[in-house]
C-alpha cells in the first residue's frame, strides 16, 4: 500500500493506493496519527486507487473518525470504486461517513460553496 | 531520389505514429470498458450476497468477517494467491440459497419442526443450483461452498453427508469460518459466546465437525482472527452510536 498526502487550501488529501488490510492498515493508522497530532480538522481520503478494504481497514477509518470527533474535525471520502461500495453499505459506514463521487465535490463541501 | 526517399520515410513515420495513436486509444477504451465490467461484476457479487443476508439477520458485517476469516485460514494453509482471491470474493455467497427459503421459516425464533429443518437445509443445494453451469472461477467456488459448507468432517453433515477429504477444501474452510462467526454473534434466539469461549468450542469440534488441519490453521492465526472480530465489533458500535 502506498500513501501520499497533499494539502489543498487547508484540507489534507490522503491518496491511498493498493489494499487496506490487516497487514497494511497500521501504515494508514500512522499517517492518521500524524493528522491528529498536527490537529488537521479537514481530511479527505481519495480512494481512487484502493483495490480492497477489509474489516481492519474499515476499523482504521472508524478510529480516525473517533479521534476527529474530539477535535471537531471532519473526514470525507471520495472516488470510491463500485466494487468497494457494497462493503461500505453492508457495514453501514455509508451512513456515518460522507462519500463523494469526485475530489472536487468533496472539496467544494469543505470550502462551503 | 534521396529527397523522395526521405519524404517517403517521413510519411511512413507519420502514418506509423497515427496508427500507434489509434491502437493506444482503442486499447485505453477497451481497458476502461473491461475495468468497468470487472468492477460491476465484483459489486454485483456482494450485493447479491447481501440480499440473502438481509433475509437472515440484521447486520451484514457477517459477510465481511466470513471473507476475512476464510482469507486468514487460506493464508495459514499457504494456498495459492489465486485461490485466496477466489475465496475472498466467493465466501460471502455461501448462503445465497437462503433467498428462496420462506421468511416464515428462516426468521422463526422458536424451534423448527423436522419438516421446516429439512427445508432450511435445502439452502445448500438450491444455492449451488443458482450457479449451475457457470464458467466464472469465482462463481464456481461460490457453487462449491454453497453446496458443501454444512458438511461435517465426520460425515454427519448435509446435504450429501460427505466425509473427510471428500468435502472440498473451500467448503471445509467456510464451514469453520461460518460456525465460528455464528458462535460469536448474537442472534434473536441466543446470546453471543465470548471470543475465547468460541475458540475452545472450535477446538473441541476438531476431527468431528471440522477438519483438524483447518482448525490448526485457524488457531495459528488466532490473534489475527481476534483482530478481525474486534474490528467489526468496533465498526458496529461506532455505527450504532451515531
Amino acid at each position: 500500500m502506498q500513501i501520499s498526502v497533499k494539502e489543498k487550501n487547508g484540507v489534507d488529501i490522503c491518496y491511498i493506493k493498493g489494499e487496506i488490510n490487516i497487514d497494511t492498515s497500521s501504515q494508514l493508522k500512522k499517517v492518521f496519527g500524524e493528522f491528529i497530532v498536527k490537529k488537521s480538522r479537514k481530511i479527505l481520503l481519495n480512494f481512487k486507487d484502493v483495490e480492497y478494504i477489509d474489516s481492519l481497514g474499515i476499523a482504521t477509518l472508524v478510529g480516525l473518525m473517533k479521534s476527529l470527533r474530539e477535535i471537531q474535525g471532519t473526514m470525507f471520502l471520495c472516488n470510491l470504486s463500485a466494487k468497494l461500495g457494497p462493503v461500505f453499505g453492508i457495514t453501514k459506514m455509508d451512513r456515518v461517513l460522507r462519500i463523494f463521487e469526485t475530489e472536487e465535490e468533496a472539496l467544494r463541501e469543505f470550502y462551503g460553496y | 531520389m534521396g529527397t523522395k526517399k526521405a519524404a517517403d520515410n517521413t510519411a511512413r513515420k507519420s502514418r506509423y505514429f497515427e496508427y500507434e495513436a489509434i491502437v493506444r486509444d482503442t486499447y485505453q477504451e477497451l481497458k476502461k470498458a473491461y475495468d468497468e465490467i470487472k468492477e460491476s461484476y465484483a459489486e454485483m457479487i456482494f450485493r447479491f450476497a447481501l440480499m440473502a443476508e438481509y433475509k437472515d439477520e440484521a447486520t451484514g458485517t457477517h459477510l465481511v468477517r466470513i471473507a476475512d476469516y476464510s482469507t486468514e485460514i487460506a493464508k495459514a494453509l499457504k494456498l495459492p494467491k489465486k485461490d485466496i482471491y477466489y475465496l475472498r470474493y466467493a465466501s460471502p455467497m455461501h448462503d445465497i440459497g437462503k433467498l428462496v427459503i420462506p421468511d416464515a421459516i428462516l426468521k422463526k425464533e422458536s424451534g423448527l419442526t423436522p419438516e421446516e429443518r429439512e427445508i432450511v437445509k435445502k439452502h445448500t443445494t438450491l444455492g449451488s443450483e443458482v450457479f449451475k453451469g457457470t464458467r466464472s472461477p469465482i462463481l464456481k467456488v461460490a457453487k462449491l461452498i454453497s453446496l458443501t459448507h454444512h458438511e461435517r468432517w465426520d460425515g454427519t453433515g448435509y446435504p450429501q453427508g460427505l466425509k473427510g477429504r471428500q468435502i472440498p477444501l473451500f467448503g471445509r474452510i467456510i464451514a469453520l469460518a461460518d460456525v465460528f462467526d455464528a458462535l460469536t454473534t448474537k442472534r434473536p434466539y441466543k446470546e453471543a459466546y465470548g471470543f475465547d469461549e468460541a475458540i475452545e468450542m472450535v477446538k473441541h469440534e476438531s476431527g468431528t465437525h471440522f477438519d483438524p488441519d483447518i482448525v490448526n490453521a485457524f488457531l495459528k492465526r488466532k490473534e489475527r482472527i481476534r483482530m478481525i472480530w474486534q474490528a467489526t465489533k468496533d465498526i458496529e458500535s461506532f455505527v450504532a452510536e451515531k
